[in-house]
């Protein structure tokens, strides 16, 4: 019997395992370097030792969820396909073109990033279809054989197709498609009609550009993987992890490896959401913060959020506009430079800044005695008393306080004329600053208020700086879970298999064609049944969610905005009109009802049930035993206080202790405060309440003189 | 005596605080943006909302605010502060002024302030301004002798008190706009952005360590200006001078420019420029303020926080009743024509002592193409086309191709263009040949092709420039090509005015390339045979 789920996430320095034994309700995990040059060496060696260990075989895993960064490098490094791109003629420059903007004002260096095809592979194809899928110019045969011809002459292994207007009449992307698979059935063809069937040429050429370009790369890396796996007497459900959080199969991903670009950091989300139901905290905010970067995601009623856009390949990674617009749906996340690596300089105003520069992990921190001279993130927290050198991942490494102190004495305290502990205090503010501030800009957008958000905090630095982050957006509470280190591996064993799709169809809502309206609802809901029906999903555990994207007409923002089940007709307008008008004020907190509505995308989303994650209960706790004590920088105290330390394997459902206090794990550190109220509760998630007061006061921070 | 809490020695308090203002502004600023009607506000971040003291300096702004604009704000907030003291001001009040002079230099932007109290007292103002959906007068476009057929000019007006709204004002809006319900719905939104910040600021100096702001402020002044100088002082003094020429209408603008770079200030003169002219092309003192500071502190300290602070080691003279000086009632409808070639006189004058930095002429000002008409279903539409042209080389790099520079345009997508309007667009492509050659080449220009299929006639105002006077490159680098606008069926078309497009006419529009920079004899030929093969040239 197949009693094992098994979710493995490849992250850029490690692939990450967590297998759940479904009917004991145990988790095994697993880490392993990862393997760039052929990925599916990790994923094999790696689960061939947590098999080993598990004393299992292959067989009984009853499904294997995977989730990869190798969409996102292949874009990064542009290692993806030599790719075509077939536009309507006198378009092919769409995608350079682009929004004609710049994304910095100010720099007059500026650089926009590369169309993944050049100019000769983007050709023009004689053809025109009008708003209203009128074909005004039919597809000319001859100037489609000439292009495609020129484009497999220049050796193209993938070709996109995008013609304006497609996603009203596909017919000229159809019928170019077929051609293709005629005449060079080897090449891989991606039509926008079918990536992303959605209004805004640019946008949508260039997710299926991005499409195309990754999809040879993404089928072979799966076929390896899939065969390796049948080697081994693995039968099971094979499935991979979308940007949205939701699973897909593997054919699915394939076809459209668009979507697997944000699979690992959505596994991170979904783990938010699972632990946001589970513990009946509705509202979270996810906070991951590694090595270079933190990141974070709005759980919002037990529901991650998920965004309709977003944008891979940035050349100023933490600048918006700077990379490719992707136009498939993503968990919605903040992703800012500021990681434990993120190195500490001083700017032109004499300012502290923390990041966007990172040491990596060669040369790393200075506390690493790796050669790294500048000080980091992590220096601080070292300094600070958070991190135990003899104890950083477990003690496999060790840290070096002198090498921290020094560098930041050097680099920032000295220049500043700080003390090196007021000076290491300044880089952990800041940089919990830079994070607060992200996130409750991220908040804010989706009309959220930060303060109503509990902070989940996972990932190798986040619990160091969640209570700090957390007590500057005011949040209510503190969630470190069980099994962070892996998070989005564990994710992945939590997100449901789903089908997402979309179609756009621009029209007021006083006007609109009802009945092309339930046609795309129709046909979306049945091509979403009939593709978990294929996965084995029963018809009536599926559920059907809608949405549309809508705003006023003439305004260039719309929103989504949920829509109700059933046939739609005249009746529906004013529903539907509310239903937006609730979303805009939600939003922007004020509604302006004489001018029109119009919605422009419609959205269906058909889904099995989540899988129930069998959490194995804690023991009961004795009592938090304290492993020893040492001096740890709080601003409250104003001073380094003798804090205890706890060993968070040896604590036990229950079990309550009262900060200043470090809680420390293999992966990570909890560090809380004093005052605030600590609890281990019945899953092994450790629970913060700041102390009420928890205002932060950011005067102390000058005032303290060091010890 | 306030409680004084922060202190100047660590720095990091002011730090944490002016982060977190800047973050505050922005979640302003996003909400101006998404909730606003007009299509400028949206399309081109035509926008800004500011944080000021009570004398009116900046201190903080959202992200997108634009340049020009953070520039003018503080400007209007201190004329409004002349004609009406803060110590007349009370909560709950809205001021609100599309006054050219006051203002930004044309009446569809509307600058609105609110006074910021907090417990009770005035402690500072926010202030937020945008390009309006409609403000009455001749559509946009290049026709106008005289202010008053721009629009409706307001001076600095209460619209709304604590007792409610300006029913009078919001009457007249009413009354003498297109668009009503969208124009108050940018009132609105702008009134939004300003409460969320004032909420949020609020919040701040509650917990204390703000003091009253006005401390704070002149930090964040003190700090970002003698930043400027430091960055004034790398460049050496003297006075450097250059002259552009615009299109105009009949005849071509002169603009003067005299930079004269002191020791950590910078005096810039445009005596000698053409005195104005009774077309729209007239700009304030306010707006060539704006575009004459954006260039230079892209071109000497990109980095620097944009705040009165940064701004005030500058200086701009221009004549009163030149082109760029204007007087009442001159028409200033288009006066980002000549406003957006100041960067063009400035980068040319600094271009010996600054050569890294500066950059060849761009393809600038955009083109924009105001179409409109009936629809088939016979209502009318309106829709702008923003067209850039190419961005001028760099010195070490290329330019960029269809990039505004100065301007922040984003375009509008063809297939929602083509929604609103009865038109086929059926070429929008890089222009072959348009860029200015060079060692390094400027950015590639555009054509477009906009088709009436509709059985009514289109109008289209066209509202552009650099027909006639290329833009022209440095050190030996070539000009750019010259922009063109024709019709299918006949001639050229000139670079301002209304065209009337017939049913199954076509307007073709060529914009502008960016300049080179440097000789084309040290080009990497290799690079010129690959775009050339790519098809960018002809020859």
């Amino acid at each position: 019997m197949a009693r094992y789920r098994i979710g493995v996430d490849i992250g850029g320095t490690f692939t990450d395992f967590v297998m759940e034994d479904i009917e004991r309700g145990t988790l095994t995990l697993g880490k392993t370097l990862t393997t760039p040059a052929d990925p599916s060496d990790a994923v094999i060696d790696g689960l061939e030792r947590l098999l080993a260990e598990a004393g299992i075989s292959a067989g009984e895993i009853a499904v294997l969820v995977h989730g990869t960064t190798l969409a996102t490098n292949a874009v990064i490094e542009r290692t993806g396909a030599r790719t075509g791109l077939l536009t309507t003629a006198g378009f092919v420059d769409v995608l350079a073109i682009g929004r004609e903007s710049r994304y910095d004002y100010y720099d007059l260096q500026l650089e926009l990033p590369e169309p993944l095809v050049p100019r000769p592979l983007r050709r023009g194809v004689i053809e025109r279809v009008d708003r209203d899928g009128t074909i005004v110019t039919p597809l000319d045969r001859a100037s489609l054989a000439r292009e495609v011809d020129a484009l497999l002459a220049a050796g193209v292994e993938s070709i996109a197709i995008s013609y304006l207007h497609s996603y009203r009449n596909a017919a000229h992307e159809r019928q170019t498609a077929a051609h293709i698979a005629r005449v060079a059935p080897q090449v891989s063809v991606s039509c926008s009609c079918e990536v992303s069937p959605e209004i805004r040429e640019f946008e949508r050429t260039s997710t299926t550009v991005i499409n195309a370009y990754l999809q040879p790369i993404v089928e072979r890396y799966l076929r390896r993987l899939d065969g390796r796996l049948a080697e081994r007497g693995f039968w099971g459900s094979f499935q991979l992890m979308l940007s949205s959080g939701l699973l897909t199969t593997a054919r699915l991903a394939q076809q459209f490896p668009t979507r697997l670009i944000e699979s690992g950091p959505a596994g991170g989300t979904m783990l938010g959401a699972f632990y946001s139901r589970l513990t009946g905290r509705r509202n979270l905010i996810a906070f991951d913060m590694g090595g270079t970067t933190a990141k974070a995601s709005l759980i919002h009623d037990g529901e991650a959020t998920v965004a309709r856009e977003f944008e891979v390949g940035r050349i100023e990674r933490f600048k918006r506009g700077s990379g490719y617009p992707v136009r498939t749906p993503c968990v919605d996340m903040e992703e800012i430079g500021t990681g434990g690596g993120s190195i500490a300089s001083i700017d032109k105003l004499g300012q502290v800044q923390v990041g966007p520069r990172s040491a990596g992990s060669v040369p790393g921190p200075a506390c690493y005695a790796r050669g790294g001279k500048e000080p980091t993130v992590t220096d601080a927290d070292l300094v600070l008393g958070y991190l135990d050198p003899d104890y950083f991942l477990g003690g496999e490494m060790k840290l070096h306080r002198e090498a921290a102190a020094e560098s930041i004495e050097r680099r920032i305290a000295r220049p500043l004329g700080l003390s090196t502990e007021q000076a290491a205090w300044a880089i952990h503010r800041v940089a919990n600053e830079e994070m607060a501030n992200a996130f409750r800009i991220h908040a804010m957008e989706q009309g959220r208020d930060p303060a109503r958000y509990g902070l989940l905090a996972f990932g190798g630095a986040g619990p160091v700086h969640a209570y700090g982050v957390a007590r500057i957006l005011r949040s209510p509470t503190i969630l470190s879970p069980a099994s962070a280190g892996v998070a989005s591996a564990l994710g992945f064993l939590v997100a449901p298999i789903a089908a997402e799709g979309s179609q756009s169809y621009m029209a007021r809502l006083d006007r609109i064609d009802w009945g092309r309206v339930n046609e795309i609802y129709t046909q979306l809901e049945q091509a979403g049944r009939a593709f978990l029906a294929e996965s084995g999903v029963k018809p009536d555990e599926m559920t059907v969610s809608r949405s549309a994207d809508m705003q006023y007409l003439g305004q260039m923002h719309d929103i989504a905005v949920s829509i109700p089940l059933g046939t739609l007709g005249r009746a529906d307008e004013s529903r539907l009109r509310e239903a937006f008008y609730g979303r805009y004020e939600e939003l922007f907190q004020r509604v302006v009802t004489r001018i029109p509505v119009e919605a422009l995308t419609w959205r269906v989303t058909v889904s099995a049930p989540a899988p129930h994650l069998n959490l194995r209960r804690v023991p009961d706790g004795s009592g938090a035993a304290t492993k020893g004590a040492r001096p740890a920088f709080f601003p409250e105290a104003g001073t380094y206080v003798a804090t205890p330390v706890y060993d968070r394997y040896a604590m036990g459902s229950g079990d309550r202790l009262t900060g200043p206090a470090i809680i420390e794990e293999r992966e990570s550190t909890l560090v809380v405060g004093p005052g605030a109220r600590v609890e281990i509760d019945e899953f092994g998630s450790l629970i913060v309440e700041p102390p009420q007061d928890a205002r932060v006061s950011v005067g102390t921070a000058v005032t303290t003189e060091a010890v | 005596m306030n409680q004084m809490v922060f202190r100047e020695d660590s720095g990091l308090v002011a730090q944490v605080l002016w982060a977190r203002l800047r973050a505050l502004m922005n979640e302003a600023g996003a909400t101006l943006k998404r909730t606003a009607f007009s299509f400028p506000t949206r399309e081109s971040n035509d926008f800004a909302t500011v944080l000021m003291d009570v004398a009116g300096n900046s201190i903080a702004q959202s992200i997108q605010s634009i340049p020009s604009f953070l520039a003018t704000l503080p400007l209007t907030t201190q004329s409004m502060l002349e004609r009406r003291p803060a110590s007349a001001w009370r909560e709950g009040d809205v001021m609100l002024t599309n006054d050219p002079w006051i203002g930004a230099g044309h009446l569809p932007d509307v600058s609105i302030v609110q006074p910021l109290f907090w417990r009770g007292r005035l402690v500072g103002f926010v202030g937020s301004i945008t390009h309006v959906s409609d403000i009455g007068g001749m559509l946009f476009g290049g026709y106008t002798r005289e202010l008053f057929e721009e629009g409706l000019r307001f001076s600095p007006t209460l619209i709304q008190t604590t007792a409610g709204p300006n029913e009078t004002f919001f009457d007249v809006i009413r009354a003498n706009t297109r668009v009503p319900d969208e124009v108050i719905g940018d009132f609105h939104a702008m009134m939004a952005a300003n409460d969320t910040a004032i909420r949020n600021v609020r919040q701040l100096l509650d917990e204390g360590e703000l003091g009253d702001l006005t401390e704070f402020g002149q930090y964040v002044q003190a700090r970002s200006e003698a930043a400027m100088r430091e960055a004034i002082r790398k460049v050496p003094n003297g006075v450097y001078r250059s002259r552009v020429y615009a299109d105009g209408y009949d005849d071509p603008i002169l603009i003067e420019c005299a930079v004269e770079v002191g020791d950590d200030e910078i005096v810039i003169d445009y005596e000698g420029t053409s005195p104005q002219v009774a077309h729209p092309l007239n700009g304030v003192h306010n707006f060539t303020f704006a575009y004459t500071v954006y260039p230079i502190k892209c071109a000497i300290a990109p980095d620097v926080p944009n705040n009165s602070g940064a701004l005030k080691p500058f200086t701009v003279k221009a004549p009163v009743g030149s082109v760029l000086n204007c007087k009442f009632p001159a028409p200033v409808g288009l006066r980002h024509i000549c406003g957006q070639l100041l960067q063009a006189a400035l980068f040319r004058a600094l271009q010996d002592v600054l050569p890294e930095q500066v950059i060849a002429e761009s393809g600038s000002p955009s083109a924009i193409a105001v179409l409109s008409g009936k629809t088939r279903e016979g209502e009318g539409f309106v829709v702008y086309l923003y067209l850039s042209g190419g961005m001028g080389a760099r010195r070490q790099r290329d330019g960029l191709s269809t990039v505004n520079f100065p301007a922040t345009v984003t375009n509008v997508p063809c297939e929602i263009a083509e929604q609103a309007a009865p038109i086929l667009i059926e070429r929008k492509e890089y222009r072959a040949d348009s860029a200015g050659r060079g060692r390094q080449r400027g950015g590639f220009g555009q054509e477009v092709r906009v088709r009436n299929i509709s059985p009514h006639p289109i109008t289209v105002s066209m509202l552009t420039d650099r027909q006639k006077f290329a833009p022209r490159g440095l050190a030996d680098g070539a000009e750019g090509a010259k922009g063109r606008v024709s019709l299918e069926s006949g001639a050229p078309i000139k670079s301002k005015g209304l065209t009337v497009v017939q049913p199954g006419d076509c307007i073709v529009i060529e914009t502008p390339g960016g300049a080179g920079f440097g000789a084309e004899a040290e080009r990497d030929p290799a690079i010129t045979a690959r775009e050339r093969a790519e098809g960018l040239w002809a020859s």
